[in-house]
């Protein structure tokens, strides 16, 4: 799916956000590519969330530098120019949103209005981006009920939000985020609120509307079971920062950074148990708050492999490990080379 | 459900029918212990005789024991005869229609000046949430929930009648002037006094409501799919704190009859408010009773209409 030749769909450079105190997100670099699906992992307070809001344009009162831009769209016929999403006028970020970028979040239930139908909504969001009208609408309706495995997408239309199950309006809130056929979708932790099982569902849904429309997908996630189950490819988020950027299938059968084996330990699963990391183990304390952060390897202090020099001396720089031939890889950690397995 | 829906229906108008009797005994009780007396306006007629009063008083069945008074008042009341008044023994009912239309009118107008004005405020400061506009409307708002209705009043009426000589000091209309401005002219300020003083109530709720709402994961979504400011303000925000100030304008609408009281009385309005404070100093009692039950009733009615109101107009509590 993957074509790390073409120019990434999403790029982001040096991506800073405070909120008038501290860098909440602190020079933030990425690259999504066309139809990839990329896991943004880490803890709360990494700055996951925040850095994918600054893109979509939905902070207010935040102070956000650096670069997001987002590559022509192909899909709609004409090719238009790649644009840069950060500082864009609201009214340009407006018209883009929901039609190239589009986002879904956590609590499908709070997310959609409460006192419209789910037909009602659908349409909202149709003739916010389309022409379409009567039939045509109508029909494009039941289509996206019936594509997010909504079962009697007629019935449904005429329902609102509070009669139906989470997953079922997690499948509706993917519905309208989908709607105008967006090329990148951010889906913020769209699976924790959910049963398991729901979880699974709704997992293969997005995965199979990726391979089925070739939309790229950043889902964001704390979840590293969930991450494995749906990611090409997994950026670890520490503090602010990017700390390792890998393949999904490097990246969970040999992670180079200290803190993703931390992670990769304290989440139970089998690959993680035949690396040999299968005792579960939470990483000791805590994430440095924006504030207390300071100029070494922000994971230092809770790191089990840290020496004075080189961790503490200074910040370790975002480096490549990726060997001839291999993709991208790169991480944030002065003694890769010496702790690699 | 049916069956249920009937019960609930029976007890909600019981309890309203007691309401309204404890509030009709309550009145009628004080009424008649307060000092004074409704004969006291024949006293000092000429050629006043002490038979002739009590002739008088048996006329108008002040002779009898309290509680068969009001057995006799409550029969009449059944009976949709709500008595006649003690100074020119036209019927209650007949004079509290006649000053009904100026009270409404009034409470229209203060209406739309309170709805309008605290909407809007309480909408702007919700908006703006924790900057200077949400300080300044809610300083606003205190400032003019502390100010006494007729001490507004009075102040207006010196400002723009005594001091500009904009707004004329009161009354419904100037003698011989028939013409609409005229009679704006005399609204304007009645009015405005009222529907100032009820601005507080509109705009904290709505500052409080709309608040909540913007709070809500659906506006941050609404906006990731590229829904517009406009419709998501008009269309979520809007109709989403809206809701919730049915109930309390039911609520709350009543409450304009007793700032009409003040109102009415500063400006003098010839509407229910000023009818029910000069029945009360001439202690006309059936007119007094008249105008109390007739309030009584307008609370019950305008919070039972704010409940199905609700009921009909959120889609939640229909389905």
């Amino acid at each position: 799916m993957t074509d790390r030749n073409a120019a990434p769909l999403l790029s982001v450079r040096n991506l800073t956000v405070s909120f008038g105190g501290p860098d909440i997100v602190d020079d933030l670099s990425f690259d999504i590519g066309q139809g990839e699906i990329v896991a943004l992992v880490g803890e709360s307070g990494s700055g996951k969330s925040v850095g994918s809001l600054a893109v979509m344009g939905l902070l207010e009162n935040a102070t956000i530098q650096g670069s997001a831009c987002l590559s022509g769209g192909v899909g709609s016929g004409e090719q238009e120019a790649s644009t840069e999403l950060i500082g864009l006028p609201a009214r340009r970020l407006r018209a883009l949103r929901g039609r190239r970028i589009s986002m879904i979040f956590q609590d499908p239930l709070s997310s959609l209005d409460p006192l419209q139908t789910i037909g009602g909504q659908i349409r909202e969001v149709l003739k916010a981006h389309t022409r379409l009208t009567g039939v045509a609408l109508h029909s494009r309706s039941i289509a996206l009920l019936e594509q997010v495995g909504i079962v009697d997408p007629e019935g449904c239309l005429a329902l609102l939000p509070q009669r139906l199950s989470g997953g079922m309006r997690q499948r509706v809130m993917i519905a309208l985020a989908i709607a105008a056929e967006p090329d990148l979708l951010f889906a913020d932790e769209p699976t924790t609120a959910l049963d398991v099982t729901v979880q699974a569902q709704v997992l293969r849904l997005l995965k199979g509307l990726r391979d089925q429309t070739g939309m790229a997908m950043v889902f964001i996630t704390h979840n590293l079971a969930v991450a494995s189950a749906i990611a090409d490819r997994v950026i670890v988020l520490y503090a602010g920062q990017v700390v390792e950027d890998a393949p999904a299938d490097v990246f969970f059968r040999r992670p180079a950074m200290p803190y993703s084996r931390a992670l990769l330990s304290a989440a139970p699963r089998l690959e993680a148990v035949l690396a040999g990391y299968g005792h579960l183990e939470a990483p000791r304390g805590q994430v440095p708050s924006p504030g207390q952060r300071g100029t070494a390897c922000r994971f230092a202090a809770r790191c089990d492999d840290v020496r004075d020099t080189p961790c503490l001396a200074s910040m370790p720089p975002l480096v490549s490990i990726a060997a001839n031939g291999e993709a991208h890889h790169t991480v944030r950690c002065a003694r890769w080379e010496e702790l690699a397995p | 459900m049916g069956n249920g829906n009937l019960l609930y229906v029976l007890r909600l108008g019981g309890v309203k029918i007691l309401l309204l009797l404890l509030v009709s005994m309550a009145g009628f009780t004080l009424l008649h212990l307060a000092p004074g007396d409704p004969l006291s306006q024949f006293t000092l007629a000429p050629g006043m005789t002490a038979e002739r009063l009590a002739q008088i008083a048996h006329g108008m069945g002040l002779d009898q024991p309290l509680w068969r008074q009001y057995l006799h008042w409550l029969h009449g009341i059944m009976t949709g005869d709500w008595g006649h008044s003690f100074r020119d023994q036209s019927p209650v009912l007949g004079i509290i229609v006649s000053h009904l239309t100026a009270t409404i009118e009034l409470g229209l107008a203060a209406l739309g000046i309170s709805f309008s004005l605290g909407l809007g405020m309480g909408l702007m400061g919700a908006l703006r949430a924790g900057r200077a506009v949400d300080d300044v409307t809610s300083v606003i708002s205190i400032i003019l929930f502390s100010l006494p209705t007729f001490w507004l009043g009075l102040v207006f009426i010196y400002i723009f009648s005594v001091r500009l000589q904009w707004f004329p000091t009161g009354n419904f209309s100037s003698p011989g002037d028939r013409s609409i401005v005229g009679y704006l002219r005399h609204l304007a300020l009645p009015a405005l006094t009222l529907g100032l003083v009820s601005v507080p109530v509109w705009s904290r709720y709505m500052r409080t409501f709309a608040g909540e709402i913007l709070k809500q994961d659906q506006i941050r979504t609404a906006r990731a799919l590229g829904l517009s400011s406009g419709r998501i303000i008009v269309h979520r925000l809007l109709r989403g704190a809206l809701l919730p100030m049915i109930p309390v304008a039911g609520i709350y609408l009543p409450t304009l009859l007793s700032g009409a009281l003040v109102t009415e009385t500063v400006f003098s309005w010839p509407g229910i408010g000023r009818l029910f404070l000069d029945s009360l100093q001439y202690r006309d009692y059936p007119v007094v009773m008249g105008v109390l039950m007739f309030s009584a009733i307008l609370v019950l009615v305008s919070s039972t209409l704010a409940e199905l109101l609700h009921h009909v107009a959120d889609p939640r509590l229909r389905a």
